[in-house]
């Protein structure tokens, strides 16, 4: 026998009324207005940070939440980005009250901050804040080194420093630990080489996280971008970007000597599989 | 008998605390879903409790009066809200705190006037759309007047002191040939200013009249006080027109009058053309 569509329609509209609702933004607010602040959190935070959603109102309370440390450790860095998204983030949310008080609580915190400050915040709200980033200072050799952020990298050579801005994170990305692979001389008239190579997972509309491979070579107090090719090293079919520990990014790319001691980088895998030579920096 | 009596007591009381819980989220229900004249009904009511106000409340529909959502924006009133949310037992306290003192600042040097805690408001008149003309419309909330003419719009914005009570615009149109021919579109707006933000005992009557020109808001002239009557609440009903109005001279020009006020005076309002 087959069912009416009327009737197919009526029943499927019941199971969906039926099924259990997750709690959503106004249970979180309704928490918060009884004073229970950890149920609160937790069902904003993950509605608020999320990249998925823009949700202004989860975004304005747990943007309050951080810049009072109320429930969660006070993070003005968080809050602001927070603002930044409710009231600057998806389109229309000029329309909503809280996206409108968002905008005004951002203004007031960037009014005691500086212009650095205020970037950070920008980053962080267009990032997200699952990026995994961590900055980290490398030493390289005797007064060389480099300090890595998520806006760029700091070189410091024989006590000069200078910052170079790098756009490595974008929306939803996810980053591994900045490698060091310093390359020992190979024969006469060859020197160390150092190279910095950041791995990073950028989520698609797929659902699939796509590697990115980001190589740099530090020579004296330069910085030197090595261009590998923009397309992904290795795509991935998962909710979340693996874990750095139990992923080796050295069965995909690898920046090795040649037999003959120059230098290389490599893509071992995938349809851009190949490599190039690193010819040294003239002096 | 007497020992039932305990009994009925807390069974009164259940159903009203359970009525008073359901309605606070569904008030945060209806905001966060984007009913916001739901949202403002249900929670002005807890607000305005004056036995036990809901601070939580407070806060949410000051952001509604902030942000003119679901009610007329009304910078003042959010103000005062904001501060009577400012309360120890309310886990709002500490956004209601930032959102107060974001507000006082907005409001400038005239802050520590039209921003009070606990403050009594009138409810607001409904908007109100007057058409004046084919493509010519003013339309009227308590806190401002827009006209839109021929695409083109004007707006002023008012702000109250705290618990003025404002009474409907006055519309007038007079068909004047003194010193041109012309329809002249006059509004005036009554209100009463109570001498204290709240428990007030005496209430002054001030009147401010205004001219629509094309997308002009001209404002001719004012009266701060037609008159004082004593009371907890301003007298509901009261002859306006005795006390200043615009009307027709014998000439046929438009002229302001006021009766009322220790300085009773008149005034033709000259003509400008739109610029």
């Amino acid at each position: 026998m087959r069912w009416p569509p009327l009737v197919v329609a009526a029943s499927v509209l019941m199971s969906m009324a039926q099924a259990p609702a997750a709690p959503g933004t106004a249970d979180g607010v309704a928490a918060l207005a009884r004073g229970d602040v950890q149920s609160a959190v937790d069902i904003l935070k993950p509605i608020a940070e999320g990249l998925r959603q823009s949700d202004p109102v989860a975004q304005f309370f747990m943007g309050t939440l951080y810049e009072a440390g109320n429930g969660v450790p006070r993070d003005l860095l968080r809050a602001c980005a927070l603002y930044e998204r409710a009231g600057y983030g998806a389109s229309g949310s000029g329309d909503n009250p809280f996206a409108m008080e968002a905008m005004a609580l951002h203004l007031v915190l960037r009014q005691s901050q500086d212009r650095e400050w205020l970037q950070d915040c920008q980053l962080l709200a267009r990032v997200g804040f699952d990026h995994r980033f961590e900055p980290v200072t490398l030493n390289l050799a005797p007064g060389q080194s480099i300090a890595w952020e998520l806006k760029g990298a700091t070189v410091i050579y024989q006590g000069k420093s200078h910052f170079v801005e790098l756009h490595l994170a974008e929306r939803g990305s996810v980053f591994f630990p900045v490698r060091q692979t310093d390359l020992p001389p190979a024969g006469q008239g060859t020197a160390t080489r150092h190279f910095n190579e950041l791995f990073v997972w950028q989520p698609d509309v797929n659902n699939r996280w796509n590697l990115h491979w980001h190589l740099f070579e530090v020579a004296g107090d330069e910085l030197v971008r090595i261009d590998t090719g923009f397309e992904p090293v290795f795509t991935l079919q998962a909710a979340e970007p693996p874990d750095w520990r139990f992923f080796d990014v050295r069965a995909h790319v690898e920046v090795r000597r040649t037999a003959d001691g120059a230098v290389e980088w490599a893509r071992l895998t995938g349809p851009r599989a190949g490599a190039g030579i690193i010819a040294p920096r003239s002096k | 008998m007497r020992r039932c009596l305990p009994f009925i007591a807390v069974l009164s009381l259940m159903p009203a605390n359970a009525a008073a819980q359901a309605s606070r989220d569904d008030g945060i229900r209806a905001m966060v879903r984007g009913d916001y004249a739901t949202a403002a009904r249900i929670l002005n009511a807890l607000a305005d409790n004056t036995a036990q106000p809901d601070p939580a409340a407070q806060f949410l529909l000051a952001i509604l009066y902030d942000t003119g959502h679901g009610v007329t924006r009304n910078p003042p009133r959010a103000c005062g809200l904001f501060l009577d949310a400012v309360k120890p037992d309310n886990p709002f306290m500490q956004q209601a705190s930032q959102l107060s003192n974001l507000a006082r600042e907005q409001l400038g040097p005239v802050a520590p006037q039209l921003c009070v805690a606990g403050a009594t408001w009138a409810p607001d008149n409904p908007p109100v759309t007057l058409t004046l003309a084919p493509n010519h419309a003013v339309a009227i909330t308590d806190t401002s007047m827009t006209v839109s003419y021929q695409g083109a719009e004007g707006r002023i914005g008012f702000g109250w002191l705290p618990g003025t009570v404002l009474l409907p615009v006055r519309h007038t149109a007079l068909d004047v040939s003194n010193p041109v021919a012309v329809r002249r579109q006059f509004l005036e707006r009554f209100m009463w200013v109570p001498d204290a933000p709240r428990q007030a005992t005496a209430w002054t009557l001030g009147w401010g009249l205004y001219e629509i020109v094309g997308k002009e808001i001209r404002s001719i002239t004012g009266e701060r006080s037609l008159t004082v009557v004593s009371g907890s609440r301003p007298p509901e009903s009261f002859d306006l027109a005795s006390l200043a109005r615009v009307r027709m001279t014998a000439d046929s020009a438009a002229e302001w009058v006021i009766t009322g006020s220790t300085n009773p005076r008149s005034g033709v309002v000259p003509w400008k053309d739109p610029r």
